[in-house]
């Protein structure tokens, strides 16, 4: 009972995120120079049939209020117009899912990277505190922290493409092998940031864990330290690098645009980009809306994730 | 961008009992040294004026005079990666502080004061605790067109939530302390027991966050700088001219190698010194 | 006399995406007009879904989504032009030097001035199978004419066009105009009616792509790709691919990395300082196609402080025109200096292009000096200087090169210049409604036709559609009157050298050089070593005149 309470508490504050961030959306339109109208019609000549078709769309000569109103009625339906400069008429929601799978692709391949080669490096890191193996591994994740995506993907990019010519520089391949040949490159680099931050987390986390009385005493009951590692650290040391997946999501999301820019992916960053710079609102306001949905919803599993992997949550949700 | 910083060294809070190797923090307080001399006098190491053009020697590789070679504009590179080190430093030093200071009162009066106030800045910065504040910065800067000051508020406005709760959670532990209660029996006033008491104590934890927002603002302005946003035209910036050199790559590399491993060499000794303040501050907290 | 005067606009990077400008303009005496073409930007990037050289699929990039698949729409030569040609196709066929070949009509007859008919070709089908009829050519030209269409400000003196028989239509002009012929070769593209009316408010995009009568018809159409097919039936001679296929890449490294791995085979090169760093591609051929766009700055010559001629003219001699040339456009361009035009344009009227020299070097030409923008300056109203804001279309390669220059030679003579970035159609906007204030930078206006009204008279006089500088006086207006009419070649020689003398000694304009408009190719090479002209892109002749390179 209390866990649901505490999950439509969440699940509240995720809505009034959504709504507090529509109303930033949509006054984008009002912060952007020129009239409403103008921003509006992009670069087509103003007919007289298009400013009315645009007048009643967005209900322009209505209270602000009432223009808000309307604009959320749609919004709520995941229909935030039609695109008026990236791919003019198209609607906003056919180009967003147009794009928005290869991110995920590039994203989901970078994943499996992290989880298959972060994660067992933290530990390897946690469990080998102070060793040489441990310094390797933290100051190489530190320099990668701090290795923003665009220096990192602009040198892959050329010395593994370019130069050594070890990876396509350009292009999405065809059927699935070409495809992830293609994408491995790019899903390398932002596994590399994610990868590093995890690394941290989890040697942290096993660090934490390593200490505690239990493993003292299950190492002295004569466990395997491999055991130990898998059945006590892995456990507990993933409840607090799950809670970073939230964190973890919006560097991926920014640190994917600069990749996306970088090795030419038609993804939702480069179509963020473009509409951004191309002043392609209705493109610009469904992409912050769908973004914020996707981190208010990534955010909300991961406190379920959490409740479950770790039981002790479920009393402290009492004490709030 | 700006929050991936802060929340590594969240995670190393328990663990370090350990010493990071000297030798990295030391390397990188001389590291960052170097940058802030180039920061506040960039005249003293700039072998020419920046701006200065020689069109005839337009993306030329390195010579004996231009060892970094030089733009298209035939600026030197050396000295316009010098130059670029205000606006790579400055506006990340501003969002830290501003970040530090507004974070950190309001952190500590929520968390000391607890009640109504307490409330609401959770709320507020768990609202905002989960917007990816780059984006946001593009957005904005990218269709207002605001520039660089604009850049830096928006971002500084961003990364005040993650300090909020940083600054709270530390507070609420001290606060539960003996030394808190014994201040207010004896009838200090709050600002009093916060200011003098609270705030020493938690001093580390803001210097490190101070220097985490430090990286994540660095890192967010420079990758905007290189998207084309919030630079004025021909300034030297860092990630102006990491874009400007992509495409002479093959005249001069340098032009986009030599920002590239400023940004890199910067970021990283201002984190490992930033984990290193919490360590130690970790560390002292325990022997207390 | 056939002018024709484009002002095309090339991309930069995908960071800066600016709005591609085909503007396609016909004087005829003295009416200027300009069209602008609606236009789109850029997407960030795109993927080539090209299978690589070789096969049966061409794979060209474009730089610039096309904001509509109706040529009347978006008449832009490189964009729409290219792939449209191929599927829509024009009556005639132009060439570079004035020769009509046949297309989809046989011939054309002209009664008299204002009458021009046309014989359709019979047996032709659309690609729905369609047969081609008057009332299709009809309907296009008429299409073409309509005011609210960019196409139409290219075609002004069109009154209407009507079928006069299965295979004639007659169009009728509202006045002699000997460029009308040429107007529909280059700007009618004929397609089916039938399918235009059933489909008028979606034609042109997606859900509506115009049906032609070419060897291909597009089988999809995004804003990253065009892929056209084999159309079934073709009437004339298939080029040899079966599909071609138009990735859009906006941006310049994207589009080299893209013809280093084989994705695109060619493409048009933006940036003229990127040329080596293409050509040192193994396999990449480059063509330095002849597009002789003039890029020139110009000064409000109406307020202060440019209405001073010794404040323009010290700005001419601070301008380091060679150095620049190197800097910013990597020494792939032609010099233009004495007057306001490259000496070709000039030289029928003058009778030879020597005699257009010999004149020309007559002419004051501002070379670079330092101390004579000095001593200009120390005449002028403003001896300790003034400070202005010079705007920069941020998608032009060469613009902001050239302001960051300027800002330092104009230093010392105590103008302070701050560079503002514009996007193109902001610049181009103010450009065509002569509101640009101050000096300006102008990019590739450009001149297909060897003749002073073909471009020199577009830049001054109250008529003048290039005239941003809003120079004008009696002496000049008369001169650019006796160009723009039917009198002896050694009359308007005359008045075009009082033309060309009053620009130099005015300095409303400071003329930099003629661009190239470099092509790239790879796996493929054209059949002409120079590569491609306008001309071969609006008529679809551009795909039969590719050679695989051996």
């Amino acid at each position: 009972m209390r866990i649901t309470l505490f999950l439509l508490r969440r699940l509240a504050g995720g809505l009034a995120l959504l709504v507090v961030l529509s109303m930033l959306v949509f006054g984008l339109l009002y912060l952007s120079p020129g009239s409403t109208l103008q921003v509006l019609m992009g670069s087509r000549p103003p007919s007289p049939a298009l400013v009315r078709a645009l007048n009643a769309k967005y209900h322009l000569n209505e209270p602000v209020v009432l223009q808000y109103w309307h604009w959320l009625e749609g919004a709520v339906h995941f229909n935030f117009g039609v695109s008026i400069s990236v791919e003019t008429g198209e609607p906003v929601t056919t180009l967003i899912l147009d794009r928005v799978g290869l991110s995920a692709e590039l994203a989901l391949y970078a994943l499996i990277i992290v989880v298959l080669v972060g994660i067992p490096l933290g530990m390897l890191a946690g469990t080998r505190r102070g060793r040489a193996t441990d310094r390797g591994i933290s100051l190489v994740s530190t320099a990668a922290v701090s290795a923003p995506a665009y220096v990192t993907s602009i040198l892959g990019l050329y010395v593994f493409g370019v130069a050594l010519g070890w990876f396509p520089v350009y292009g999405l391949g065809t059927g699935f092998a070409g495809r992830l040949w293609h994408l491995t490159l790019p899903a390398l680099t932002l596994a590399a940031l994610l990868g590093a931050i995890v690394v941290r987390q989890t040697r942290a986390a096993v660090l934490d864990v390593v200490s505690q009385d239990y493993i003292t005493f299950a190492r002295l009951r004569g466990l395997r330290r491999g055991r130990i590692l898998l059945k006590y650290t892995l456990r507990n040391a993933a409840v607090p690098v799950l809670t970073s997946a939230g964190i973890l999501l919006i560097i991926a999301i920014t640190a994917g645009l600069f990749i996306e820019q970088v090795f030419s992916l038609p993804g939702a960053g480069t179509l963020l980009l473009t509409a951004v710079t191309d002043k392609d609102i209705p493109t610009v306001q469904g992409l912050a809306m769908a973004l914020g949905i996707l981190v208010v919803v990534v955010n909300l599993l991961v406190d379920v994730g959490v409740l479950i992997l770790d039981p002790r949550t479920r009393f402290s949700t009492k004490v709030r | 961008m700006t929050t991936l910083a802060a929340e590594p060294a969240v995670a190393v809070r328990r663990a370090s009992v350990r010493r990071l190797p000297p030798l990295t923090v030391i390397i990188s307080f001389v590291v960052v040294l170097i940058m802030l001399v180039l920061t506040v006098v960039p005249g003293l190491v700039e072998p020419y004026n920046p701006l200065y053009q020689n069109l005839f020697l337009s993306a030329a590789g390195p010579t004996h005079a231009h060892w970094l070679g030089t733009d298209s504009n035939g600026r030197d590179v050396l000295s316009l990666v010098i130059g670029g080190t205000r606006s790579a430093l400055i506006g990340p030093a501003l969002i830290a502080f501003g970040t530090v200071t507004l974070g950190a009162s309001l952190g500590m009066a929520a968390g000391f004061l607890g009640g109504p106030l307490d409330a609401f800045v959770n709320r507020l910065a768990d609202l905002l605790y989960a917007l990816p504040g780059l984006l946001v910065v593009i957005v904005i800067v990218g269709v207002v067109g605001g520039g660089y000051w604009l850049a830096v508020l928006v971002l500084l406005l961003l990364s005040i939530p993650g300090e909020i709760r940083l600054c709270r959670a530390a507070t609420s532990v001290q606060v539960r302390l003996p030394y808190v209660e014994a201040a207010r029996t004896i009838g200090l006033p709050s600002r009093r027991i916060i200011a003098r008491h609270i705030a020493p104590n938690i001093l580390p934890t803001i210097i490190a966050t101070f220097l985490l927002d430090f990286v994540g603002a660095l890192l967010g302005l420079a990758g905007l700088a290189y998207l084309g946003f919030g630079t004025p035209p021909g300034a030297p910036s860092w990630g102006a001219l990491l874009y400007a050199g992509e495409s002479l790559l093959q005249q001069n590399p340098w032009l986009s190698i030599a920002p590239a491993i400023l940004i890199i060499i910067t970021a990283t000794s201002v984190t490992l010194i930033g984990d290193w303040c919490y360590e130690r501050a970790v560390r002292s907290g325990t022997d207390r | 006399m056939h002018q024709r005067t484009t002002v095309h606009q090339r991309k930069e990077k995908a960071r800066h995406p600016g709005h591609r400008l085909g503007a396609v303009a016909s004087a005829s005496g003295l009416l200027a007009i300009l069209a602008l073409a609606p236009a789109t930007s850029a997407s960030a990037s795109a993927h080539g879904r090209a299978q690589g050289s070789g096969g049966s699929t061409f794979t060209w990039a474009l730089d610039d989504p096309q904001s509509s698949l109706d040529f009347a729409v978006d008449p832009e030569i490189q964009g729409t032009g290219m792939v449209m040609s191929l599927v829509t196709q024009p009556l005639e066929a132009l060439s570079s030097t004035n020769q009509y070949t046949p297309v989809l009509a046989t011939s054309v007859d002209l009664p008299n001035s204002t009458t021009l008919v046309y014989h359709i070709r019979s047996g032709v089908k659309f690609s729905d199978g369609a047969p081609l009829t008057a009332t299709d050519v009809a309907w296009s030209i008429m299409h073409a004419v309509q005011p609210s269409l960019a196409s139409a400000t290219q075609m002004p003196s069109i009154a209407s066009a009507t079928p006069t028989g299965p295979l004639a239509v007659t169009v009728k002009l509202k006045t002699p105009n000997p460029v009308a012929r040429a107007d529909i070769a280059m700007t009618v593209l004929v397609q089916n009616a039938a399918f235009a009316k059933a489909h008028a408010s979606a034609l042109g995009t997606a859900s509506a792509v115009p049906i032609g009568t070419g060897p291909f018809k597009v089988s999809s159409d995004t804003a990253s790709n065009i892929t056209l097919v084999r159309s079934s039936g073709y009437w004339g001679k298939y080029p040899p691919f079966n599909s071609v296929v138009f990735p859009v890449i906006t941006d310049d490294n994207s589009r080299e990395l893209a013809i280093r791995s084989g994705s695109i085979n060619g493409s048009e090169l933006v940036d003229l300082k990127d040329i080596d760093q293409w050509a040192s591609i193994p396999g990449v051929s480059v063509y330095k196609s002849p597009s002789n766009s003039l890029d020139l700055v110009g000064f409000d010559v109406a307020k202060p402080p440019f209405n001073d001629v010794h404040v323009r003219r010290a700005i001419a001699y601070a301008i380091q025109k060679q150095a620049l040339a190197h800097a910013a456009l990597d020494n792939n361009v032609s010099p233009v200096s004495g007057g306001l035009v490259p000496d070709y344009e000039v030289s029928d009227v003058a009778g030879s292009l020597a005699a257009a020299n010999k004149f020309i070097s007559t002419l004051p030409s501002y070379n670079y000096s330092p101390s004579a923008a000095e001593a200009q300056m120390k005449q002028s109203a403003y001896p300790h200087g003034f400070s202005t804001t010079v705007q920069y279309i941020d998608t032009v390669p060469w613009e902001l090169t050239f302001v960051l220059a300027l800002q330092q030679e104009l230093k010392p003579l105590g103008i302070t210049v701050t560079p503002k970035p514009v996007s193109f159609n902001a610049w181009f906007g103010d450009f065509f409604s002569h509101k640009l204030v101050g000096l300006n930078l102008l990019t590739l206006a450009n001149a297909l036709v060897n003749d002073p009204s073909g471009i020199l008279t577009y830049f001054v006089g109250p008529q003048g559609s290039y005239n941003f500088a809003q120079f004008q006086n009696p002496v000049v207006d008369n001169a650019s009157n006796v160009v723009n009419s039917d009198v002896s070649s050694a009359q308007r020689w005359a008045a075009t050298k009082v033309i060309l003398s009053q620009v130099a000694d005015q300095v409303p304009y400071i003329p930099l050089w003629t661009e190239p408009s470099p092509l790239v190719l790879k796996g493929y090479k054209f059949t002409s070593s120079s590569g491609l002209t306008l001309f071969q892109m609006t008529t679809g002749q551009w795909i039969y005149d590719l050679k695989p390179a051996s």
